[in-house]
């Protein structure tokens, strides 16, 4: 399987120095799956509370980042080959979709690839593993009948893995505290940053939690303080890194708002606009260039502004330098590069609406109850002057998390652990249950596989029993599994080889297979557990979503699907004379 | 100074197929095709040597459109497949399997290749025959009022394609929604000319496939500024419709050099023009506003301040769409007025949510026949790989309502077509090969080569080494798998499954020579019964194809490449 690799040519006029070299397939010899083990190890020590940091260097160029997630390292790194491609697109739609679970999805893409190579080397037929593997791990089954050994787990929403950025408390959050229920207390003393988020944006409708919205939350990175100085903001947070930053003390009171989509700048046309390339501008006087042209555009902009008495102006895109100068003399604070998100939160709160071009700017379009303040110094040095100031606007429940942190290269990993978190809030409470976390799961699902084992065998449709296949291919999957769970273990520190790991979930499966009760896990109900869980005050368990696991579970599986059943890479448009090309076991079509 | 190269002469290859090498590529592009057929195919990673997106496929349309083949020979062979899976959607690798299977038989046993061409051209007679004639034991009828022949060959059509990464439960939703949205494309009303409708096809990504479903009407992307509050002010329908494809962005599209004095502003001028014509709209009542192109964002936010829906960018597919349905016809330009003739109607405009994806339904005010397909899948490969098959399927549905027959599929056809032309060759071999102008030998030669060949295609449904078989009853194929060792009393029933095996009935090996016989009919009413079918139109053009082409690659004596 897969060692024919064929190549093709294009270029016809090299048609003589094609060749043909048979391939030396063996059994058991998958280059794709092989490829996908390999690909998919780097990511091992991504998995568990305790996450080490890899760094990529480029041989080349001397580049080099600091990556601390699975899809960040694929981001990475220079995939050349067609199953990294595959394993990338899988593991970023994944992330584009879920924003956590990469970790799973590549360590079981990885084990489970190794299980379907171990049934190949043992002579078990494609159809036959695909069959096997599909109905091993019919995940709703599984999940369904799994059993969690502790009759009373606390729907702590996050797995450890959150718990490195601490938050201290706004004003703001010292409201939310008075008014609410033990929820909050719970949540500020575990200090979770999600939860944190969570209550802010939920603080104007706190009768519900039965959804967390992630557009309401926003993100600001603040490269110098200690990582003790991220928290939660109401409202937009903004770094200025001018020196002229501490003027914004002249932006007092209530203000007005502008919001426009696109870049602020004389040379900006929205998208699909283009003007022909032959385009000439003559003149018959001397005066060509049109020197006036920027200047005179500033002018009407800052007429406008001024007329329409705006103190802020929010734009999606890049703001021109020059304006953004003569605005602050004008005590209007121009931002630049805001998230889309954040332009619908301020449109819906303040009642701007947002436009294209600053010429579009009517009195229907500014929108009010806005306020600026201050809100910490960020620079260290008083030559490198930096200001963090919060915008915020009556009504708007928005949120800024704060993500602070000396160490700049680190900011990146902690703004995606932060989104991780929120991400995994918001399909905690969309999805209404949880499952147990830490490998509890994975432990379930490994004493159902093996009952399965033990149990009678399973029939063909002619009535005889099914080949020793199937439990070559169900030791594969628990093979797989219980490789997670020691792995994680292993992440963690509980144990300091992976062996001892392996040793002591053997035993602990032995013990629990007596006692085992029967509670469905996936029925663990949000709304009743919570209080239930504050009033005993247990500590310290983990949760995973149960919808980022299933799917990460099915995208690993798809994956090792689609590299299973292929044969071969064809690649097209080489040429034969390139060296990289020349060796065996390639076809020439 | 120009250069001056001096031109090489044209390079001969006398009898092409005589040549090692190419009888190489045709080898290797015989295992690729063969490789790819049938529920449990072998799938091909597709990538360009540069960089670029890879496709996992096993797809005729997509595999032969990506990998151009060298060999001129091979060239002709994959475009006129090509135009085939254009014209029929189906059964293109079959075609391929067939045409290099006859083109292979031939060469390797180095008999005359004109006398061979003359008798494939006589078998393939004899096939279509067969295969037209009323007692054909190859085919079923497809039933048009009940659904079940129509979702056993829609059901075929998806499970053949393990790209799709469907389970058995998703593929038989994706089934019966491929079925419902045919149904939906069928005008109600009889007039003179019926039309078929047409079912659009969007791809939601990381969506579970279960979220896949069916609208009548159509779905566009919901314009950013669009919001559920804004459908419901503009009261109950039907709602007047524009429609544009030429751009409205404001720019000067028009091509070549301009020269504009300074002091005049192009941009203004224009601007100026486009908010006449949207005045013009909001004067003729317009409630919704589409173009193909751009919209300028001043005229899109005049437009939304006077409660007008508007988007914009729907592209040149979507824009034939709307004007079928809404019977509105696109403005290419905005320097006239829109005609009162022009404008469309819709009967709903409402927000559906395809899984996380927002998208404004436009409903059909009469006769609707159009309908909207949203398939969900997890991954993007396997979308791309369900939207070909989807449309696929759905070609084959209308083919099969202008000509309600199928034929048995997992490859029964191809066995019991061969058993039946292998029947007929021995029986009538004299005096055939005396038409012929030919001995009875090299006619029974070619023959046993024709039938070969159309076991090879059933045979390379079977990628696990699994035993092939053919029952020396009815023709059909049967499969032993490879690790569960040779008994016939466990084999159940055959591969379309309108035949059980019962006592009394024999096996032979396909490919091994086996006692002359004549393929049965099937016992009693079975044809409810057959689960894999095969379109009737496709695969029979595909069979004239294959020889076709077979027949024309091997009366090919010289190529000739101009090396320059």
């Amino acid at each position: 399987e897969f060692g024919l690799q064929i190549f093709l040519r294009s270029l016809s006029h090299l048609l003589q120095m094609s060749r043909v070299v048979p391939s030396s397939s063996s059994r058991g010899q998958h280059v794709g799956l092989q490829q996908l083990a390999a690909l998919t190890t780097a990511a091992h020590a991504f998995l568990g509370p305790s996450k080490r940091y890899k760094f990529i260097v480029d041989d080349g160029g001397g580049d080099s980042a600091l990556v601390c997630s699975g899809f960040r390292l694929l981001e990475n790194l220079d995939l050349t080959c067609s199953v990294g491609q595959l394993l990338n697109e899988a593991v970023q739609a994944h992330q584009r979709a879920f924003r956590s679970g990469t970790g799973s999805l590549l360590f079981l893409a990885g084990a489970w690839g190794k299980a379907a190579l171990e049934c190949l080397r043992q002579g078990i037929a494609v159809p036959h593993i695909l069959a096997g593997m599909e109905r091993a791990l019919s995940l709703e089954d599984l999940l369904k009948a799994g059993q969690r050994d502790s009759p009373q787990p606390r729907p702590r929403l996050l797995s450890a893995t959150s718990r490195k950025i601490k938050l201290t408390h706004s004003r703001h959050f010292g409201s939310v505290e008075t008014q609410n229920s033990a929820l909050q207390q719970k949540c500020l003393q575990d200090a979770d940053l999600s939860y944190v988020a969570t209550l802010s944006a939920m603080s104007g409708k706190c009768d519900t939690f039965h959804s967390f919205d992630i557009d309401k939350v926003a993100t600001c990175v603040l490269p110098g303080p200690s990582e003790e100085h991220s928290c939660a903001l109401p409202g937009y947070v903004v770094h200025l890194t001018d020196e002229r930053a501490f003027l914004i003390e002249r932006l007092a009171g209530r203000l007005q708002i502008v919001l426009l989509n696109g870049d602020l700048s004389e040379s900006y046309r929205h998208v699909g606009f283009c003007n022909p390339p032959g385009l000439r501008y003559v003149s018959d006087a001397l005066d060509v260039h049109r020197v006036g042209g920027e200047e005179e555009w500033m002018d009407g902009v800052l007429g406008t502004l001024a007329k329409l008495g705006v103190g802020v102006v929010f734009v999606t895109g890049a703001a021109c330098r020059k304006l953004t100068d003569r605005c602050w003399r004008c005590d209007i604070l121009v931002v630049e590069r805001v998230r889309p998100a954040v332009l619908r939160d301020f449109a819906g709160a303040t009642g701007a609406v947002p436009v294209a071009y600053a010429s579009q700017l009517s009195e229907r379009c500014v929108g009010s109850g806005v306020r600026v303040r201050p809100w910490r110094r960020c620079g260290a040095s008083p030559r490198a002057e930096s200001l963090a100031v919060t915008v915020t606007a009556e009504r708007a429940a928005l949120v800024t998390v704060v993500i602070a942190s000396p160490v700049r290269s680190k900011l990146q990993a902690l703004e995606d652990r932060f989104w991780g978190c929120a991400h995994r809030l918001h399909h905690a409470l969309e999805d209404g249950k949880l499952l147990p976390g830490g490998g509890v799961v994975e432990l379930q699902c490994v004493r159902q596989l093996r009952e399965r084992m033990k149990g009678p065998a399973e029939q063909t449709k002619c009535g005889r029993p099914k080949g020793p296949y199937v439990a070559i291919v169900l030791q594969g999957m628990i093979n797989g599994l219980m490789d997670y769970v020691s792995t994680v273990m292993c992440n963690s520190g509980l144990f300091s080889s992976k062996a001892d790991a392996w040793a002591a979930i053997n035993n602990q499966l032995k013990e629990t297979d007596v006692t085992s009760v029967g509670a469905g896990v996936a029925g663990l109900d949000l709304s009743d557990q919570v209080e239930r869980e504050s009033a005993a005050g247990e500590t310290g368990r983990a949760f995973d979503n149960t919808s980022v696991k299933v799917e990460a579970w099915r995208r690993a599986l798809d994956l090792v699907f689609l590299v299973l059943q292929t044969d071969a890479e064809i690649i097209t448009g080489i040429d034969i004379e390139d060296r990289k090309w020349q060796h065996d076991g390639l076809m020439f079509l | 100074m120009s250069r001056v190269c001096k031109r090489s002469g044209p390079a001969c290859t006398d009898r092409p197929l005589s040549d090692r090498a190419v009888r190489a590529k045709f080898d290797a592009w015989r295992h690729v095709v063969a490789s790819c057929l049938g529920p449990r195919a072998r799938l091909k990673q597709v990538r360009n040597g540069v960089g670029g997106r890879v496709s996992t496929t096993s797809t005729c349309s997509v595999l032969l459109a990506a990998v151009p083949p060298s060999e001129p020979l091979l060239k002709l062979l994959t475009a006129c497949v090509l135009q085939h899976v254009q014209r029929f959607g189906d059964a293109g690798l079959f075609a391929a399997v067939l045409g290099l299977s006859l083109v292979d038989q031939v060469t390797r046993r180095g008999s005359d290749s004109s006398t061979a061409v003359r008798v494939h051209q006589r078998l393939l007679e004899l096939c279509d025959l067969y295969l037209t004639s009323a007692d054909c034991c190859a085919k079923v009828e497809v039933d048009l009022g009940s659904c079940r022949s129509l979702l056993a060959l829609a059901h075929s059509g998806v499970s053949s394609k393990p790209a799709c990464g469907l389970d058995p439960a998703e593929t038989q939703q994706v089934s019966a929604l491929l079925l419902k949205a045919f149904l939906q494309t069928i005008p109600c009303g009889s007039t003179d000319t019926v039309r078929l409708g047409e079912t659009v096809v969007v791809g939601v990504e990381g969506e579970a496939v279960e979220n896949s479903a069916v609208f009548p009407g159509l779905l566009l992307d919901v314009p950013e500024m669009l919001h559920s509050g804004d459908l419901e002010r503009l009261g109950p329908g039907p709602y007047k419709l524009a429609l544009f494809s030429a751009s409205l962005s404001g720019d000067l599209s028009e091509r070549g050099n301009m020269e504009i004095h300074t002091g005049t502003d192009p941009e203004a001028a224009l601007l100026e023009k486009l908010l006449k014509v949207g005045e013009q709209v909001v004067r003729d009542c317009a409630t919704l506003f589409l173009c193909q192109k751009v919209i300028h964002p001043v005229l899109q936010q005049y437009l939304r301040e006077r409660g007008v829906v508007v988007v914009e960018r729907l592209g040149i597919a979507m824009l034939e769409q709307v004007t079928s349905m809404t019977g509105a016809q696109a403005a290419a330009t905005s320097h006239t007025p829109v005609p009162a003739e022009a404008f469309g109607w819709v009967e709903a405009l409402s927000i559906q949510l395809c899984g996380t994806r927002k998208m404004l339904h436009l409903q059909p005010t009469a006769n609707p026949a159009v309908c909207t397909l949203v398939l969900c899948h997890r991954n993007e490969s396997m979308l791309d790989e369900l939207k070909v098959t989807c449309k696929r399927v759905q070609h084959v549905l209308q083919l099969a309502l202008k000509d309600p027959v199928a034929l048995l599929g997992g490859g029964c056809m191809e066995t019991h077509l061969s058993a039946y032309i292998r029947h007929l060759s021995r029986r009538d071999a004299a005096e055939m090969a005396s038409d012929l102008d030919c001995s009875p030998q090299e006619f029974l030669l070619a023959a046993d080569g024709f039938c070969r060949s159309l076991e090879a295609a059933a045979q390379a449904l079977e990628h696990d080494g699994g035993l092939v078989l053919m029952d020396l009853n009815y023709g059909h194929c049967w499969v032993c798998p490879a690790d569960e060792e040779l008994d016939t009393s466990t084999l159940l029933s055959c591969s379309c499954g309108l035949i059980n095996s019962s006592a009394g009935m024999e096996w032979t090996t396909l490919g091994s020579t086996h006692p002359d016989f004549c393929p049965r009919p099937p016992p009693g009413d079975s044809t409810a019964r057959a689960c894999v079918l095969d379109s009737f139109p496709a695969k029979r053009n595909a069979l004239n194809v294959a020889v076709e082409i077979a027949s024309l690659i091997l009366d090919v004596k010289y190529v000739i490449r101009d090396l320059n």
